[in-house]
């Protein structure tokens, strides 16, 4: 007897998922193997080839194909760690985190967070920080559009309008605080050449990604940039990006270095334009599908 | 058997587009900076439902220059999930901006229980199953506010159970539904191969008047069975049951499908021109106002700046 249509998508996924199930049994839980031979009793035999051949064909091009997207992802992870060590941990990534989009793009996103959790990898959190660098490039270069705030527009502003200007960064901006010296293994794999020895550092670095026109971007910025910078997110006055930056004992002087930080993020189109009427109108992303 | 026989949303069926390609990301320069002979162009919907940044302003630069159609491949029409209308709502976003000729998917399903395999996955041709899809399509051409295009798949499982063949299926899918057809001939030919059918026998079974696209693409053939890649030139048996269908179903929108080793943009256009060459072969005995159409006049030269470009993801 044929299960119904629902029955027999919920087993057929299971077996590709190589899933195990578990059932109760008075006080105890038992895994077992989702029975693969009752999905072959429902199925026809095919023309010349074995039934269970031509299922595999379903379960080898899961992992193969998901493999393929960790790959194109974070083609310099994969310089980086090797083919063996990346195909390792592609397999387990695959296998801990299905994906649960309808669009492929997002699949790797939770890479970083599985290499920094998950043995042998964690070990090395350089590779993580490789990851979450690459990812954020990426994020960077199809993330949402919005007019960005220009030098120009910054050198228009009314001295008397700055205290209420709203700060807004550009929504293809993402900031990782570094902990090792992911960014120039980063840097030398993208250049074809050999990384240096990863090392811890002895403060994080901060780095900051954004889209400048079409090409992404990243650079370290000093603790004092970076904490003006995450005041700033997801919008704030220039008042309140100075009134973070307590490192600095004149507030005069943090004012005068929160201009120098800002024109550079405007120079560099890292801001995006906002209504100063409307304080909470910063752009917003689109939510992915 | 569910007895819903309701009209899709008000839509003349699409015209004849001519001869064309599966857009990908190593042909971009090439297609915005030349001048192929090609006459429209086919999207993977996915590979543009994404935030902003070069991959749409690319295509808009396309969609300025020809026409362009959707295809998805995550719709999941076949599943028992329930239907993803925030996914449904991309669609109809992306189509706004695109205006394409036709939106079009797959019949299979990609996963259930909020999991997505990104593989399209095969249906068995039970009653069943129909009542469900045809009821599912009835939503998703309410939400697209047009008629759905869905393509048959390659297959390399059948199941034991079936109350009709795939054709039966999908033209009684399209008789209930009022969508078009995407009419792939290697998949008609792959699942062919695997489970032993007469492809002629698919193809005389499929109507004519829900037919509006004809895929072509090349596979990994192992003796005993047959992949789907697209990831090497159409076989001549290939070409040859594209020939059939020509002859069965007139002139049709043709495009390539090439999602892996994809080769330079000239030599897919010299394999699109052999499709030309058969249909133009084909149509001279058949009664038809198309004329052939041997190059696509570009008007626009806009410069293009070739940034690092990623791969496209969402090839199945």
């Amino acid at each position: 007897m044929m299960a119904n249509l629902a029955a027999l998508q919920h087993q057929m996924q299971s077996v590709i998922l190589r899933r195990t199930a578990t059932a109760q049994h008075g006080g105890s839980t038992t895994s077992y193997q989702v029975p693969r031979d009752d999905l072959l009793s429902q199925l026809r035999p095919p023309a010349h080839a074995q039934t269970d051949a031509m299922l595999d064909i379903y379960c080898n091009a899961y992992r193969s194909r998901l493999a393929e997207v960790l790959e194109a992802d974070l083609a310099n992870l994969s310089a980086y760690l090797g083919k063996a060590l990346f195909e390792h941990a592609a397999a387990g990534y695959i296998e801990a985190h299905p994906s649960d989009r309808q669009n492929v793009r997002w699949f790797s996103r939770n890479m970083p967070d599985f290499l920094a959790a998950t043995a042998p990898f964690s070990n090395w959190p350089q590779m993580a920080e490789v990851a979450r660098i690459e990812l954020a490039l990426a994020d960077a270069f199809d993330s949402a559009n919005a007019e960005t705030f220009s030098l120009a527009m910054l050198t228009s502003i009314s001295p008397d309008d700055w205290a209420t200007l709203m700060v807004v960064p550009h929504p293809s901006v993402r900031r990782i605080d570094a902990l090792t010296n992911a960014l120039d293994i980063w840097i030398a794999i993208d250049a074809g050449t050999e990384p240096p020895q990863a090392k811890r550092l002895n403060s994080p670095q901060h780095l900051i990604v954004w889209r400048e026109a079409t090409t992404p971007r990243i650079r370290v910025m000093s603790i004092d940039e970076a904490t003006a910078f995450d005041a700033a997110q997801p919008a704030s006055t220039f008042a309140d990006v100075v009134a973070a930056m307590t490192s600095f004992e004149d507030q005069r002087e943090a004012a005068k270095a929160a201009v120098g930080f800002l024109a550079g993020w405007a120079a560099a189109g890292m801001l995006a334009c906002v209504d100063t009427e409307a304080a909470n109108s910063h752009p917003k992303q689109e939510t992915p599908a | 058997m569910e007895s819903c026989n309701a009209p899709p949303p008000s839509a003349s069926k699409p015209g004849f587009l001519g001869f064309g390609l599966g857009l990908r990301s190593q042909h971009y320069n090439d297609i915005l900076t030349g001048n192929p002979a090609v006459d429209w162009f086919e999207i993977i919907s996915e590979n543009f439902m994404v935030p902003g940044g070069q991959p749409l302003q690319i295509l808009d630069q396309i969609c300025e220059r020809y026409p362009v159609v959707m295809h998805g491949v995550s719709m999941s029409i076949a599943s028992t999930a329930p239907l993803d209308f925030e996914y449904l709502k991309a669609v109809r976003t992306l189509a706004h901006r695109v205006r394409p000729k036709w939106i079009s998917d797959h019949l299979c399903w990609t996963g259930v229980h909020g999991i997505n395999l990104h593989d399209l996955l095969p249906i068995p041709y039970t009653y069943e199953a129909l009542d469900h899809i045809a009821a599912r399509v009835h939503k998703v051409q309410e939400v697209l506010g047009r008629p759905l295009t869905l393509e048959n798949v390659s297959s390399y499982v059948a199941f034991a159970q079936q109350d009709m063949t795939e054709w039966e299926f999908l033209s009684e899918l399209t008789r209930r539904t009022g969508c078009y057809l995407l009419f792939d001939v290697n998949n008609v030919y792959v699942s062919a191969r695997n489970h032993g059918f007469d492809p002629i026998e698919f193809l005389n079974g499929i109507p004519r008047e829900p037919v509006v696209q004809f895929h072509l693409a090349g596979h990994e053939d192992h003796g005993d069975y047959v992949i789907d890649t697209h990831d090497h030139d159409i076989c001549d048996d290939v070409f040859n049951l594209y020939r059939a269908a020509v002859e069965r179903f007139g002139a049709v929108s043709t495009m390539i499908e090439r999602d892996d080793h994809i080769p330079p943009l000239a030599d897919v256009v010299a394999e699109l021109d052999r499709a030309r060459d058969i249909a133009a072969d084909v149509l001279e005995h058949f009664p038809t106002k198309w004329t052939p159409v041997r190059r696509r006049k570009c008007d626009k030269t806009k410069s293009y700046s070739a940034d690092p470009i990623p791969s496209d993801r969402n090839v199945l």
